[in-house]
């Protein structure tokens, strides 16, 4: 198939500024932010166009050079930062911490600035994210300390993907596969979601809490609904246009896939409120 | 616990739960195929196994995130031609030309130079200029082209919402102006602060252009790296440059500034880099180590009271004043 003229519509003012916004999402700085839009261009001119050739015509040409340079601002972040590995305990804690780590340990961005933007949707508390923040920096001296080395082990030069589930410890047994420490973590998460303090744990029922791990089975997309509403913020009609979705599917798709995991978690002897209970009258703060 | 707060809590304890063991089924998606996923143009089994890898791997996650918002943001309106337009045209002529604009040209042209570059609309990147007939590669075209898209595309975005934003404009590192709507100095109230290298020399220099009125400032006898911003009232600018091994930052009255005194009120060094941002007229300014005050005109450093390792700061230039925040 004869090729779109990529010049024509990467040097249109509209692409551009998409470029940018993309660019400007990805990092707080507006230096590296612009080095990034600098380096897509260099990428995706360089060679006649060469790493645009694999359009197969399917997608929308504008559509397509924004995956690929959504793409190609992730490879300038590799780069220039290295591919983050967090630590086994962080990743645990979830995506939210994750990402908190990887923009201000290993990109150093200001704190204000990173919790600005994650708190603009108004689904992030901000003196919750400070709370993680000093969480990680406490347990990492050298986190946005540019005195001190990003420890290697944090970061792989080569073409090593950490995916969540690496986080997670691979046994045959499920019973082996929850370990303590593991259900320490979700305590904790539960904590920290229902009073904002990441530091608290409570004593509940371990043994429901496998069960209804166990019993937890969550498709890809209703996993990434939850997260996408819950975690990032995004309205129901943000998640309907970015997944291709009817508008009123979301909303159901999540009330559905909440009354259900309602369901599992009365199944297994999991109350909320218990725990809601529990923590705001018995506490404790981890040493 | 209210309704809002247990759906909260029971969705991300059970993404908390659940997302450790999804597995990603089938290739990983082509940027191609990410693109029609948002387009909704995927087969239904392609489809399940790329939401699996959306789901199971946080990168692709997030690169594929930031795309979807992209397509979120409305269009902007086109800013109308006005004596800024023509302003913003030839100050991006002239800030991106002053590679060429020659040794003998002095600083006090500032205004002249910008009259004699002005230039007809830039329609696209491919318009021929000056700057564009010199031989380059594709890829400097590019950046340069993208340079001067940025920089128009701010100055239209700062007319228009003239009264209550201030607008740093960052051509390329060390090249930087300052949109002024509430300058302290008559006659206009309304200029460009440029904080501009001076060609082929150690130094660098402030200009203030107005509608009427160029004239340079002061001169600074460093050239290094340096970044500036002002406070959101406008009565404080901050900038920073480097000094021997040392990164400064300083901070001065924009009233002093513009009545051409050159002692700032206030300034800071560190070993390290340092960066910093104005909050409701105050600098926050985070550094790896502690800052050192600088006394005003006597060029020495006198060490924190604190000498530990500081996180963040907080300074009002009003009250002088300088607090470590935890």
């Amino acid at each position: 198939m004869s090729q779109p003229n990529w010049s024509e519509i990467v040097f249109d003012p509209g692409w551009l500024k998409g470029l940018e916004s993309l660019a400007r999402r990805r990092f707080a700085d507006s230096v590296t932010a612009e080095e990034a839009t600098t380096y897509v261009l260099e990428q995706l001119s360089a060679g006649d166009w060469q790493r645009c050739r694999q359009y197969t015509g399917a997608a929308q040409p504008t559509t397509y050079l924004h995956s690929l340079a959504a793409k190609l601002i992730e490879e300038f972040s590799r780069k220039r930062y290295g591919r983050p590995r967090p630590p086994a305990w962080l990743a645990r804690q979830g995506e939210l911490w994750v990402t908190l780590w990887q923009r201000i340990c290993l990109e150093r961005d200001m704190v204000q600035q990173v919790v600005d933007r994650l708190c603009a949707g108004g689904h992030h508390d901000s003196a919750k994210l400070h709370g993680i923040v000093r969480s990680i920096k406490a347990r990492l001296p050298w986190c946005g300390s540019s005195t001190l080395p990003i420890p290697q082990e944090y970061t792989s030069a080569d073409g090593e993907q950490w995916n969540i589930s690496d986080s997670a410890v691979d046994h045959d047994s499920l019973e082996d596969s929850l370990a303590q420490e593991q259900l320490e973590d979700t305590l904790a998460t539960l904590a920290a979601i229902i009073h904002g303090d990441s530091d608290a744990h409570v004593s509940l029922d371990t043994a429901q809490l496998k069960r209804c791990r166990e019993r937890l089975h969550i498709d890809a997309e209703d996993l990434l609904m939850l997260r996408m509403h819950f975690r990032d913020g995004l309205s129901f009609s943000a998640i309907a246009r970015a997944l291709a979705v009817p508008s009123h599917q979301p909303g159901r798709q999540i009330k559905r896939a909440l009354k259900s995991i309602q369901h599992i978690f009365d199944a297994t002897g999991v109350s909320l409120d218990a725990a809601f209970t529990t923590l705001n009258t018995g506490l404790k703060i981890k040493s | 616990m209210t309704d809002h707060r247990r759906q909260h809590a029971l969705a991300l304890l059970a993404t908390h739960m659940a997302e450790t063991r999804i597995k990603a089924e089938g290739a990983t998606p082509t940027e191609e195929e990410l693109a029609l996923l948002l387009e909704g143009k995927l087969a239904a089994t392609r489809r399940r196994q790329i939401l699996s890898h959306l789901a199971s791997n946080p990168t692709l996650y997030q690169q594929w995130l930031s795309l979807t918002a992209l397509y979120e943001k409305p269009k902007t309106n086109k800013a109308p031609n006005s004596l800024w337009a023509i302003l913003d045209r030839g100050l991006n002529n002239w800030l991106v030309d002053w590679r060429y604009a020659g040794a003998g040209l002095a600083a006090a042209a500032g205004l002249i130079l910008l009259v004699v570059k002005l230039q007809p609309a830039i329609d696209s990147p491919t318009n021929d200029t000056a700057l564009r007939q010199a031989p380059m590669e594709a890829a400097e075209r590019a950046a340069v082209a993208h340079r001067e898209q940025a920089l128009r595309e701010r100055m239209e975005s700062a007319q228009r919402s003239f009264r209550d934003s201030v607008t740093t404009i960052q051509v390329s590192p060390g090249e930087e102006c300052l949109l002024f709507t509430k300058a302290p100095q008559p006659p206009s109230s309304r200029g460009l602060l440029c904080l501009e290298r001076i060609a082929d020399e150690d130094k660098t220099r402030w200009l203030w252009l107005a509608d009427a009125d160029s004239r340079e400032l002061l001169t600074h006898s460093d050239g290094s790296a340096f970044h500036a911003a002002l406070s959101e009232n406008q009565q404080w600018l901050a900038y920073r440059n480097k000094r021997g091994g040392d990164e400064q930052l300083h901070i001065i009255a924009t009233a002093s500034l513009l009545a051409g005194e050159a002692e700032p009120s206030r300034r800071f060094a560190t070993g390290e880099q340092l960066s910093y941002l104005w909050r409701d007229d105050q600098l926050i300014v985070e550094s790896s180590v502690a800052l050192n005050e600088i006394e005003r005109g006597a060029g020495t450093q006198t060490e924190s009271a604190q000498g530990e390792l500081m996180l963040r700061y907080r300074y009002n230039p009003v009250e002088d004043q300088l607090e470590l925040q935890h």
